[in-house]
Formats: structure tokens, sequence, C-alpha cells
């Protein structure tokens, strides 16, 4: 057997080769294992006859469907270096990616559009770039190798109760971490991932979370906001064993909220903390605690570890992270894939505290991001998008942003018209491209300044916590 | 203030939309300002002003602002046609 009609060894998939129990579901269809595996063959040999170029970086619009899933095993197994790009993702930040990585071809739903056959230098480790910020722009990726896929994905096995016949109902996209180590672990441990184009406040989805039955769900709080706003504590869904919660902090009512329910029902909650710089998963607090710590992100998983790192000796300090998952480091264009030297503890930019139990909680962001619906937005870039809008009212007074949770409080030192407030407000929702509904505008501000001049951002949040 | 006017105030307060949009006609995942995450914040705001507890049904049923009516007269929220 000559090297190009040999099996490939296509990652997570590889034990289910033959197996007929379903891969994946969507509305058009469905694809067992034995069939994603052909499936995966054929758009392999597919991509190999188009691009013929030594580990070729690729651009992939992936969404969530079976094809987009075929494109990125495909791509796995053939050593590629794809940068995962959200199929919502603006014209503008798509560009900006193929400006800076001049991929060799750009794939979305199995097709294939060569670019050119250059050479360009990658480290042989490097495999998937996800991109670190949401909706707000391009920014840089996080670059991450197959091992670190793969270390993430066996870690979460090993807490998750995820059974080979469970459904779960796919709502994060796979161009983001967690969404993609859902893919992952479900294919890993050959279950069934299905896609929904539904929401929770349409019938379809709870109709479908009851008739394929869907055994798991995760989300983000935004996701765990609207379930309790549905009641969802009052539905019986009897096929339920287990949801998930990451990317960001669940108010502690919702949590306690949504613990006392599993427990009643005899589910599982589990409360999880990670980064797309760590794959992924870095924490989880074990479901039987949840109750009684809902503010707390657990321990480190399996293969990982956690040290606070603090100046004074005080309690609490910057968390840091050591583990297989994390990542190889940062690219920002393609000269920096040709080499990295990977973190051996990861800063993970946040401040923690550990309990007598070994419990990790989470006090604040070391840096200035928030995350809205899961996603990072940086108040440093959001505060120029503040000072450019209000130059555009001559409003040129200093101004500053803060962030609480999923809000972002634009203090401005001067006065702003009682009727042209609104015009404001509407011009930053547009600008910073962020819902009106999690912008405050607030005028006649005294901006707290540090001794050397600096805005004291410490001391402004605190104002502002104190104020809502 | 009659229901009819805060039924408009509060689908423009949520969805960050002008009162002449609030037409009966206006549906949800139509336009992008009334997407999954709007949907909840409406919900919040109709249950704040008319001071009610939408079932999950009613809450999933509610697609329209014609829609909304139906389901707030369930409510006892009467808009007098």
């Amino acid at each position: 057997m000559t090297r190009d009609t040999a099996a490939l060894a296509i990652p997570f998939i590889s034990e289910h080769r033959n197996s007929d129990a379903l891969a994946l579901r969507e509305a058009q269809g469905s694809m067992s294992y034995r069939q994603l595996a052909v499936a995966v063959d054929a758009r392999a040999r597919q991509f190999k006859s188009g691009l013929n170029t030594e580990r070729p970086v690729v651009l992939l619009v992936i969404d969530n469907t079976i094809s987009s899933v075929v494109d990125y095993l495909a791509a796995l197994a053939l050593d590629y270096v794809t940068l995962l790009v959200n199929p919502d993702s603006s014209d503008e930040v798509r560009q900006a990616y193929v400006d800076a990585f001049n991929p060799h071809a750009e794939v979305s739903q199995g097709e294939m559009s060569v670019r050119h056959a250059d050479k360009i230098k990658t480290d042989p480790r490097v495999s998937v770039l996800l991109s670190t910020s949401g909706s707000t722009g391009a920014g840089k990726c996080v670059a991450l190798s197959a091992q670190n896929l793969v270390a993430n994905c066996q870690s979460i096995l090993a807490y998750l109760p995820l059974l080979p016949s469970d459904n779960t109902l796919a709502t994060l996209p796979l161009s983001y971490s967690y969404g993609l180590s859902v893919l992952n672990t479900h294919l890993q441990a050959g279950a069934t991932v299905c896609f929904t184009r539904h929401s929770v406040f349409d019938k379809d989805f709870w109709a479908q979370v009851k008739a394929l039955p869907v055994h798991s769900l995760s989300g983000v709080p935004s996701f765990y906001e609207m379930l309790a706003r549905l009641r969802f504590t009052r539905m019986d869904l009897p096929h339920l064993r287990y949801f998930t919660q990451a990317g960001g902090r669940l108010k502690p009512d919702l949590v306690e909220a949504f613990a006392k329910y599993a427990d009643e029902q005899k589910k599982s909650f589990f409360v999880m903390y990670g980064q797309t710089e760590a794959t992924a998963r870095m924490a989880y607090l074990a479901p039987q605690k949840v109750a009684a710590k809902p503010g707390a992100i657990g321990q480190a998983i399996a293969g990982g570890e956690f040290k606070i790192v603090s100046d004074d000796n005080a309690s609490n300090g910057e968390l840091f992270y050591r583990g297989d998952n994390v990542m190889l480091g940062y690219a920002a264009n393609a000269s920096e894939l040709a080499g990295f030297t990977p973190p051996e503890w990861l800063a993970t930019g946040d401040i923690a505290s550990c309990d007598d139990d070994g419990d990790y909680t989470l006090i604040g962001r070391m840096k200035r991001i928030v995350k809205l619906a899961g996603e990072r937005v940086c108040l440093d870039t959001v505060e120029q998008l503040l000072v450019a809008v209000l130059a555009d009212f001559k409003l040129t007074q200093p101004a500053c942003v803060v962030g609480h949770d999923d809000h972002i409080i634009c203090l401005y030192s001067g006065d702003i018209e009682q009727d042209r407030q609104p015009l404001v407000l509407n011009a930053l929702a547009e600008r910073m491209q962020i819902p009106k509904r999690n912008i405050t505008l607030r005028d006649g501000q005294q901006l707290a300044y540090s001794t050397n001049g600096k805005i004291d951002y410490a001391r402004l949040t605190a104002q502002v916590k104190e104020q809502l | 203030m009659d229901n009819q006017q805060k039924l408009i105030d509060a689908f423009t307060q949520a969805l960050g939309i002008e009162a002449n949009a609030v037409t009966d006609e206006l549906t949800y995942n139509t336009i992008p300002q009334w997407d999954s995450t709007a949907h909840m914040v409406l919900v919040a705001e109709l249950e704040n002003t008319f001071d009610v507890m939408l079932d999950t049904d009613d809450i999933i049923d509610m697609s329209s602002v014609a829609q909304a009516k139906l389901i707030l007269q369930k409510y006892d929220v009467n808009f007098g046609q």
C-alpha cells in the first residue's frame, strides 16, 4: 500500500472508524463515525489535490455544520496550520486575517480557494490558530499544537460524565475554544454532537432537546441568564444529565439556583474555568460543591496545576497555570508562526485566591478585559473608541472606560446635554459594536488619578460598583 | 400611561429601537436588534412593566408584537381593542 492510499490518522475519531454510531447530526441529515471517516478521507484527498504546499496555512471558516467538521478534521489529519474563523465575522475581520497570515488557501463548507503556493515557515508543532478577541476585531491568535488539543480533550473527559450514548446540542460556535472542546470531547468519546440553528427562545430548540433527547448542554453566562429567564429550573427534562458553564463569571445567585435545580433533579452542574491560551479548560468545580461555593472555579483539571503569585505574600495574587494544554504562544502574523517558545507557566491575568479545600476563586482581572457574551473586550480599545466618538460630538474633556461584569461604563468628566445623551450612546454602541444594553454613559464624573498622573482604574471600578 | 404606550416603551427600551418601529408585525429574529439576548431583556422589561410572571411557553411564543399583546391579555393586561 502506498502512503497516499493508507488510511489517514484522523484525530479524535480514529478509534471509532468502524462504528455505526452517530457522530454528527444537523437539520439536513446526520453522519455515523464510519461515514465521517470516509468523508474526512475524501475531503483530505480533495484538499491535497488542490493545494500542493508542504504544511500550508489555511483559513477555515468553521460553521456549526457537518461539512465544517469534515473540513476541520481533514485539515488536522493533513497536519495543516489551520486558522479557525467564525462564520459571523465581518468581511473586515476576515480580510485582516488574510493580510496578517497570508494563508495559502481559504476553506469554507468543503470549498477550497487557493491563494498562493509560497513557502511559509511554520513551527512543526503549530496546528490550530484561534482568535483571542471576538467580534471587536481580528487581533492576535493563540497558537495551539495537536498535543494541546489531545491533552485538554483527555483532561476534560476525565471529569465530565460523558457517555458514548450521549447526544449534546452544540450551541457555542466551533471557532470558540469552549465550543471546539465540546466537539473534540464528544468525538473522542464516540458520542453524538447535534447542531441547531435555533436559540433557546425558539420552540424548535426545546423540541429537539426532548426528541433527540439531549443529555448535556454547555453555555456561557448569557446562555444561563436566558435559561433562568425561561424558568429552565421548572422544566421537565428527564434525559438531561449534566450541564456545564464557562466563558466568564455567572452571577452567584444564578449559580446557586442552577445548583439547587441540579441537586433536586439528580443532574450535575459543572462550573468551569478556562482560556483559549490553555486550549479551553483549566479548572472545574466539583458539582457537589457548587451550591456551597457559587463564586468558585474549583481546582485544576487532571494534568494541570495552579499557583498564585503575589508580590507581598498576600493571600491572593495572579493565577498561573501549568499543563500540557498551555498554548505554544501568540501569533499576530505569518512570520510569527516560524517558531514558538511555549511558557512553562501560563499567566492567566486573573487574580485569584485559594481556600482551605484547595478550591480557587477569581477576584478580578489583572488587565483591563471584560467578557461580553463570552467574548473578550479590551477596555483600553473601547476607551479609545469612546474618546473618538466624544470628539465627534465636540466633547473633549478627559474620559475613560471601566468594566463591571458584562457592562461597559463610560465616564466623561465634562457635561453632556440631556437630549444629546441618547445620540452619543447610539454612536458608542455602533462604533464599539457592543449592544447598547451593555453600555452605561455617565457625564459630570470626577476621574480618579493615581500619584503618577495615570487614571486609577481600580479606584474608579470600585466607585462604579458601589453606584450600581 | 395606557397599556399600549407601556408596551411600546418596553419594546423600545429592550430592543433599543424607535417607537415607530414597534408595530404589530414586528417579529423576533427579523431585525438585528431583536435577537435572543434582546429577547431576554424584553421579557424582563415586560414582566416588570406589567407586573406579571410569564410561563416558559409564553416566553417562547412571544415571537411578535401582536403575539406579545395576545399573551399579555392572558395575564389580564388589556389593550382596549
